[in-house]
């Protein structure tokens, strides 16, 4: 990809700073009239079906109007097969940069369960955000989770998705079985699951001290002809015995039944895994 | 939760409601429009029809309608002599599938229920193509509609299905998934012999499965089952059935392939009738149930205790008789008798309960040996062996103790 693809887009934002640069994906900070500042998110598609998906997700983030993701100011398709999107710029560090301060159970907890209610505001819509990792939930200076990312990555980071090995949406080493096994399975057992999925190896990587369950310099690595995290996702090897220590004794369970392999081994519903991760510190 | 036992109904679906009505015989019906006009149907009063789950019977859409002629919703019926139920989908499935809706809707019917279509082996398009015909189709409609009552989809889980881990991890994940639909109507597809099912790993990973279902917190109603019902119901299923002839408590897809003159199994001079013993676990033919009744004065358990095998209830019959109906309601009549003991059970005390019967059943089956009884192998008592291995294995896995 041409990385001045984006240049006459760009010329109309002369404040743009550069904030990440993927494939297909290049992301600033730009002066925006009315907020001050705002998220400018430029892309490239290839498929016509992938640019609609967008749009949808994009008129979705219009409809929730929820805290916990950025308002989405502007969608412009431009030529060329590229697309603009605006939206509120959140004062936040990514929870990659505040691991750390999440290390005990009732802090990594209450983060989850902060997270896992926005993401109810998906899943009540029967849409699944497939890329929850740390790196798309932002923490605000007053500790407030926020989840970007929504369905943007299905598209812009193909690229890299398919040198990881993944078959569909998703990333590695966040993904779920079922997405790394997307193409076998299919999109049918994609769900919230899949999303609670994810959110068990956030959970677990907390916990550890930021290491993450399932890599192999940790549990060692699976036979098979993924990539090692994959691997060890797929075969469901994590640490497991850290957790056997006694103060992990509540959370072990819940973990356990978040990264089972199969979806229907995990909380059916989002109420449950909230009920379980408030029981596993002592609420209700 | 208590298990409810409803009738599955079939040909002589008359005879199940009498019971019901006359009798207090069964917590409910499963509606059979193959054999059960819509007529039939609107007979039946608003109080039983909300305890009455139906099921639309889509089994094989491309086939002869028999009743389901009569039912404006049935595939073959909006699409003519042309209908091929491989090209089923699109338009047509979804006029269907709204009008078939509809028509639970308007009968309030305990559950709605969306159909399935049968099929062979593993097929690798199962869950797409069951969600571009029915699921997609039928939960569009349902949710168009803001249908109150609680939602089931039908699977119809054959042995190979089963078997395969993976593909049965993979339809319980889809199922679980779906989260507007409440459980399941499972309709076990099996091998027509032996009566009694009597493959130990077939059982397990059957009780599993419900039991999955189950610790997702869904309803399972079991259709189409035979006396492994009482095994089953260990793994707490929500509803089981009981049906008078065989057609109803093992599922086989030939009997609704075409339109059959008697789905009794042939006329009465030349039919086996069989009698169910509870004591027994199993349905004896009447010639030996005449013999033991008419040459062995006492049959005992392993406490010496004198044991009536055969339940002695209203529809009780002498050895001279022949005929469907009374056996019929005599059977049905003790099955439910049997199964409403552990209905109420919790499931560790069920368990206990159903391994001594079975524990006592295999000793009658030896006492009769003894005596000379060389029984049929569709009236023996093989299958008792791999019944309490399979409770027993789901037993240790719960963790559940018993006292014997």
């Amino acid at each position: 990809m041409d990385s001045n693809q984006f240049e006459d887009i760009l010329y109309k934002y002369p404040s743009a700073q550069l904030l990440l640069k993927g494939g297909q994906k290049q992301v600033y900070l730009i002066d925006y009239q009315g907020p001050g500042k705002a998220v400018l998110k430029v892309g490239a598609y290839d498929e016509p079906v992938e640019i609609e998906r967008i749009m949808r997700e994009v008129e979705v983030l219009r409809d929730i109007e929820s805290k916990y993701y950025p308002k989405n100011y502007e969608f412009n398709e431009e030529t060329n097969k590229r697309f603009v999107i605006i939206e509120e710029y959140i004062e936040s560090t990514s929870l990659t940069q505040n691991i750390k301060n999440y290390t005990d159970i009732p802090k990594a907890v209450h983060l989850m369960i902060d997270i896992i209610t926005g993401l109810q505001e998906l899943w009540k819509r029967n849409i699944v955000h497939r890329d929850v990792k740390p790196d798309n939930i932002l923490i605000t200076p007053n500790g407030d989770a926020r989840i970007i990312d929504l369905g943007i990555a299905r598209l812009l980071d193909r690229n890299t998705l398919t040198k990881l090995g993944l078959n569909g949406p998703g990333t590695e080493q966040y993904a779920a079985p079922e997405q790394l096994r997307y193409i076998e399975y299919g999109k049918a057992l994609i769900g919230h699951r899949t999303d609670q999925f994810n959110l068990g190896i956030i959970l677990a990587q907390l916990l550890l001290n930021g290491y993450h369950p399932f890599h192999p310099d940790v549990v060692g690595t699976a036979k098979g002809n993924l990539g090692s995290i994959a691997a060890n996702i797929d075969a469901c090897i994590w640490q497991k015995e850290f957790f056997d220590r006694q103060e992990m004794s509540t959370v072990k369970p819940v973990l356990e039944k978040m990264l089972a392999r199969h979806p229907h081994k995990r909380y059916r519903t989002p109420e449950k895994l909230i009920e379980a991760l408030s029981n596993c510190i002592g609420e209700e | 939760m208590a298990l409810k036992i409803y009738h599955q109904l079939g040909f002589r679906f008359k005879w199940n409601i009498d019971l019901l009505r006359q009798d207090n015989i069964g917590d409910g019906l499963i509606l059979c429009p193959r054999h059960m006009t819509d007529s039939d149907t609107q007979t039946l009063s608003p109080l039983e029809k909300s305890k009455s789950i139906f099921d639309p019977q889509f089994f094989l859409p491309g086939t002869d309608l028999g009743d389901l002629a009569t039912y404006d919703f049935f595939p073959r019926k909006n699409s003519g002599d042309e209908f091929e139920t491989q090209q089923y989908i699109g338009t047509q499935s979804i006029l269907d599938a709204n009008k078939c809706v509809d028509y639970q809707i308007a009968n309030n019917f305990e559950y709605c229920v969306i159909p399935a279509r049968h099929q062979i082996g593993t097929p690798a398009r199962f869950i797409t193509e069951y969600e571009d015909i029915f699921g997609k189709p039928f939960m569009d409609s349902i949710l168009a509609k803001n249908v109150r009552s609680k939602i089931l989809v039908q699977i119809i889980l054959n042995e190979a299905m089963l078997k395969d881990d993976e593909f049965k991890n993979r339809i319980l994940d889809w199922t679980t998934g779906m989260m507007d639909i409440s459980g399941v109507y499972l309709i076990i597809d099996r091998k027509k012999k032996p009566k009694q099912l009597n493959d130990l790993d077939f059982l397990i990973k059957l009780m599993d499965f419900i039991d999955d279902l189950r610790d997702n917190e869904m309803d399972v109603v079991i259709g189409y089952v035979n006396v492994e019902s009482i095994i089953l119901s260990i793994a707490d299923p929500t509803i089981i059935t009981i049906g008078s002839f065989e057609t109803t408590r093992i599922f086989n897809i030939k009997n609704f392939e075409q339109k059959e003159e008697n789905d009794t199994g042939g006329n009465s001079n030349t039919r086996i009738y069989r009698t169910y013993s509870p004591k027994l676990l199993q349905y004896i033919n009447n010639i030996y149930r005449n013999t033991i009744i008419d040459e062995i004065s006492k049959i005992s358990d392993e406490r010496e205790e004198e044991i009536i095998l055969f339940e002695q209830n209203k529809y009780s019959f002498p050895s001279s008789h022949k005929g469907d109906k009374l056996i019929s309601q005599h059977n049905l009549f003790s099955m439910y008798n049997q199964l409403s003991t552990i209905k109420n059970l919790d499931l560790n005390k069920r368990y206990e309960e159903i391994r001594g019967i079975i524990e006592d059943a295999i000793i009658l089956f030896e006492n009769l040996s003894d005596k000379g009884v060389a029984l049929d192998s569709d009236s023996d008592g093989k299958h008792l062996y791999p019944w309490l291995t399979a409770i027993n294995l789901f037993a240790n896995k719960k963790g559940w103790r018993s006292s014997r």
